[in-house]
């Protein structure tokens, strides 16, 4: 099923990959329109967020319908310590970061008493929750006003610049995800989502290493919303939607999860295709959902996969195709 | 009669029972493994035989009775922190991480053994020690030449030892098999059988099976526990239990016994 | 505070209750049965509900009528779901996560279907008129609707259990839901009954949806309000377990009234801390045996 799998060696496949998307990225702004900056920032930011969320969901095998908790949790840390003056950006970004990994220190324990769908429902649960509280505690989060024109530290003012911080920012945060996917921590998740039945026979205490991946994703998931905040100058309640997190998990599976790159692809695409069809109709969810739909029935291995799948297909001239492509 | 400087069992059950609605799979069971001893347990399908093992290696929570371990009671545990103190297992339906390499999967055992696997950032193939350890292993059952294959794509055979090999990794005192080398041709059986006395040998481990062939049974076990319908029926060395009348009836037939 | 409003909670509580229930009990059917986590459960309760407005209010069916036909184009809708989406992805390796997904999109389309169809506008319909008042019961009065509710919501809990325990094609879902290929070799028409109880059981999500149209004003995003309610009803009683969903609601119905009662700006937080402390002290749901989930 995965030939790509996370943990496979570096091949020159992945260094290309790594080459291609930072020359891209850092190319959007030469474009010249402000337009194609803006979506390259979202895409950025949603693309750690599902690079996050794939930790959970394509290393470990822990399907969360909750992530839009920790991303708009860190959107609320920006925001709030930032408008309310208590701390400056450089304290607050990584502040995010704190305040997902608590979060998730919080719900992780009842989310992974059970596993499969129970587990998958108690995320989503939980995490509208966490939506629901923001959205009524008007005294602290301003309730579904949300926060507008949150101070933004001069060396960021402009767009351009904060793009590029953005841009580092997201591909340390890559560059660490990989290397936890790889690390000795990354192959017991991994062993996990295979069999984690077999994983307590080694000597694994598989439910302290589930909490530790949802940590971890609460923690990238709060620095891409904090970083969002940071863009926008404004937050909304909305980023704790539990569309928010369908959206992420879309991104995910259109990518495919079990390759490393492919959630900032599913990201680019989504934020794409959102972008166009905005300009035309206000039933964006209809297409949301009719993608996901083609996807889960047509390419359950999302587009790097399948197309994994067509070229190895094509270099065995259909010697192994039938394993290969079973999703 | 009995050597009076016997050393202390490895493992120890002591009237172990587990019933699943009326069905009692396991009752009143009580045995002692010396260290060292390699044995087989037998007994017809539906006998018990992996729910038992199961019960040892903290699958399963006993309903009565105890389980000792080098002494300690260990029944009700988890199986992480079985393992852990020495017990190593392999399952009679293979079980690996199908979809990761075959180095992988005895690495990530290795690993954990170390407990290094809470580490974030270093390569888990940068671990050269962990990694040359895993080949040693993976060269012990013969699967070396296929460390870069992802397990899920090997032979039957191979995976079935795969899974031993997972197991080893563990560096346990007390090695558990269930069926090692069921579904396997006659060569490949009579090959995994002997790296499976071999390594016996070479670790001094205690080791402990389940098996239907009742060749490879009998042909390597130093003693013999027979389970029927969750009860301990005998237990004796192969001579002894070929000629047991009860084991005769219940499950072995007449074809054994010239 | 005086007997009389919290005798109306209560009465509140329970009508809420058993709208709740026939949803989460739909859930827990197709759960049991099907195997599936249906998260667009609360779709098809959204569907009766705007289903009941079309016929009711816009066409001028009569109410009954209307609630009738309402629960059937559910669970119409239902049935072509399984049979043309769901059917397909059967047996796949990591099948939980897909029907997640799958039926995540159903929420979603449906949802902007319900929106293309009748707007976004908050609709209602009223009650019949012989119900409209309300019936006096010694000091506590009651409106005579919510009585209804309650009725049909027990009759239904009754009614399902007798099916399932009592009938013919009971017996075969037992056997279905206990192992799918020995039922089909004993003869069992398995994708059909498959298709009826996914039917069966969104009709009753339509119905909820439909009778709870004249006391809840309908609109579109009730779906996923009512999927997560649902949600916590049968994480409390137990997924899969018929009566665990009635435990469930009941006690999410009635925290719920007596909550708002107390605290009204944070009276859903209440049913999320039930959940918590089920999790807590009995992850495997109130009404399952201990250890059955691990």
């Amino acid at each position: 099923m995965r030939d790509d799998k996370p943990g496979a060696k570096y091949g020159r496949d992945e260094w290309a990959q790594w080459g291609v998307a930072l020359v891209v990225f850092a190319a959007v702004p030469l474009l010249g329109k402000k337009h194609f900056v803006n979506m390259g920032n979202e895409i950025l930011v949603m693309g750690l967020f599902a690079m996050g969320f794939n930790l959970l969901y394509g290393v470990t095998g822990m399907l969360s319908f909750g992530q839009a908790a920790y991303y708009g949790v860190g959107a609320y840390t920006v925001g709030l310590l930032l408008s309310k003056g208590v701390a400056p950006f450089w304290v607050a970004l990584p502040a995010t970061m704190a305040v997902g990994g608590a979060l998730a220190l919080v719900l992780g324990p009842l989310c992974i008493r059970l596993s499969g769908v129970y587990f998958t429902m108690l995320t989503l649960a939980f995490a509208e929750m966490v939506w629901g509280i923001v959205f009524k505690w008007y005294d602290f989060t301003g309730g579904d006003n949300g926060i507008q024109g949150i101070p933004m530290p001069e060396a960021l003012h402009s767009p351009l610049r904060y793009y590029y911080f953005t841009l580092a920012v997201v591909f340390v945060s890559f560059w660490l995800i990989r290397r936890i996917v790889d690390s000795p921590f990354g192959a017991v998740l991994q062993s996990i989502r295979e069999n984690p039945e077999r994983t307590g026979f080694i000597g694994v205490k598989v439910r302290r290493y589930q909490l530790a991946a949802m940590v971890l994703s609460g923690v990238f998931a709060a620095l891409a919303g904090g970083l969002f905040a940071g863009y926008q100058h404004s937050i909304h309640p909305d980023m704790l939607h539990w569309t928010k997190s369908g959206e992420v998990i879309l991104m995910s599976i259109l990518g495919g999860v079990s390759s490393f790159f492919g959630p900032l692809m599913g990201a680019g695409i989504i934020v794409f295709i959102e972008d166009m069809i905005g300009k035309y109709t206000e039933f964006w969810e209809i297409w949301i959902g009719g993608i996901m739909l083609a996807i889960v029935i047509f390419f359950p291995r999302g587009l790097i996969g399948t197309f994994d799948t067509w070229i190895t297909r094509w270099r065995n001239h259909g010697k192994h195709a039938e394993t290969a492509a079973r999703p | 009669m009995e050597n009076t400087r016997k050393p202390p069992p490895v493992l120890e059950v002591r009237h172990l029972s587990k019933a699943f609605g009326g069905l009692k799979v396991t009752h009143d069971v009580s045995f002692a493994i010396p260290p060292g001893e390699l044995s087989a347990i037998i007994g017809p399908n539906g006998a018990g035989k992996t729910t038992l093992f199961n019960l040892i290696t903290g699958k399963l929570v006993p309903d009565g009775g105890e389980v000792l371990f080098k002494g300690e009671r260990i029944e009700g545990q988890s199986p992480a922190d079985i393992s852990r103190k020495g017990i190593g297992r392999s399952f009679q339906i293979t079980s690996i991480f199908k979809e990761r390499t075959v180095l992988e999967n005895v690495l990530v055992s290795v690993l954990s053994r170390e407990k290094k696997t809470a580490r974030l950032f270093r390569r888990a193939t940068a671990h050269g020690d962990a990694v040359r350890e895993a080949m040693e292993i993976l060269a012990t059952l013969s699967l070396e030449g296929k460390a870069g294959e992802t397990a899920g794509s090997l032979p039957h055979g191979d995976q079935k030892r795969l899974d031993i090999a997972v197991a080893l990794a563990l560096n346990p005192e007390l090695v558990m098999l269930d069926e090692p080398v069921a579904g396997m041709s006659p060569e490949e059986r009579a090959i995994t059988v002997d790296l499976i006395r071999k390594i016996w040998k070479e670790k001094a481990l205690t080791l402990l099976f389940i098996e239907h062939d009742m060749d490879v049974v009998f042909g390597i076990s130093e003693w013999i526990r027979v389970l029927n319908q969750g009860v301990l029926l005998a237990e004796g060395t192969p001579a002894e239990i070929s000629r047991n009348r009860e084991v005769i009836t219940a499950y072995l037939g007449e074809e054994i016994v010239e | 505070m005086d007997g009389n409003l919290l005798a109306a909670q209560f009465i509140g509580g329970l009508t809420s209750a058993m709208s709740l229930f026939l949803v989460a009990s739909g859930l827990t059917l197709i759960f049991g049965v099907v195997n599936v986590f249906n998260f667009a459960h609360g779709s098809f309760y959204l569907l009766g509900a705007y289903f009941a407005y079309q016929a009711v209010a816009v066409s001028g069916v009569g109410f009954w009528a209307g609630v009738l036909l309402a629960s059937l184009g559910a669970g119409a809708a239902g049935v072509l779901m399984e049979y043309f989406f769901l059917r397909r992805i059967y047996g796949r390796a990591g099948e939980a996560g897909f029907q997640i997904l799958l039926t995540y999109s159903f929420i979603l389309i449906l949802d902007d279907v319900v929106k293309m169809i009748w707007g976004t506008d908050y609709k209602s319909i009223s009650k019949p008129v012989a119900l409209a008042g309300s019936f006096s019961l010694g000091e506590v009065t009651m409106p005579r609707y919510d009585l209804v509710v309650i009725v049909i919501g027990l009759a239904v809990a009754f009614g399902m259990w007798a099916a399932i325990r009592k009938t013919r094609f009971g017996r075969n879902l037992r056997a279905i839901s206990s192992n799918r290929e020995m039922a089909s070799s004993l003869g069992v028409n398995v994708p059909l009954a498959l298709s009826l109880v996914f039917g069966l059981a969104t009709a009753l999500g339509g119905l909820s949806g439909a009778i709870s149209a004249p006391v809840r004003t309908v609109t579109p995003g009730a779906g996923i309000e009512v999927i997560i309610g649902s949600l916590i009803v049968v994480v409390i009683g137990g997924l899969g377990n018929f009566w665990g969903a009635l435990v469930g609601a009941l006690v999410i119905g009635e925290v719920t009234a007596f909550g708002i009662l107390f605290l009204p700006q944070w009276a859903i937080l209440f049913s999320y801390a039930v959940m918590a402390l089920v999790l807590i002290f009995r992850p495997e749901g109130l009404l399952m045996k201990r250890g059955a989930v691990r």
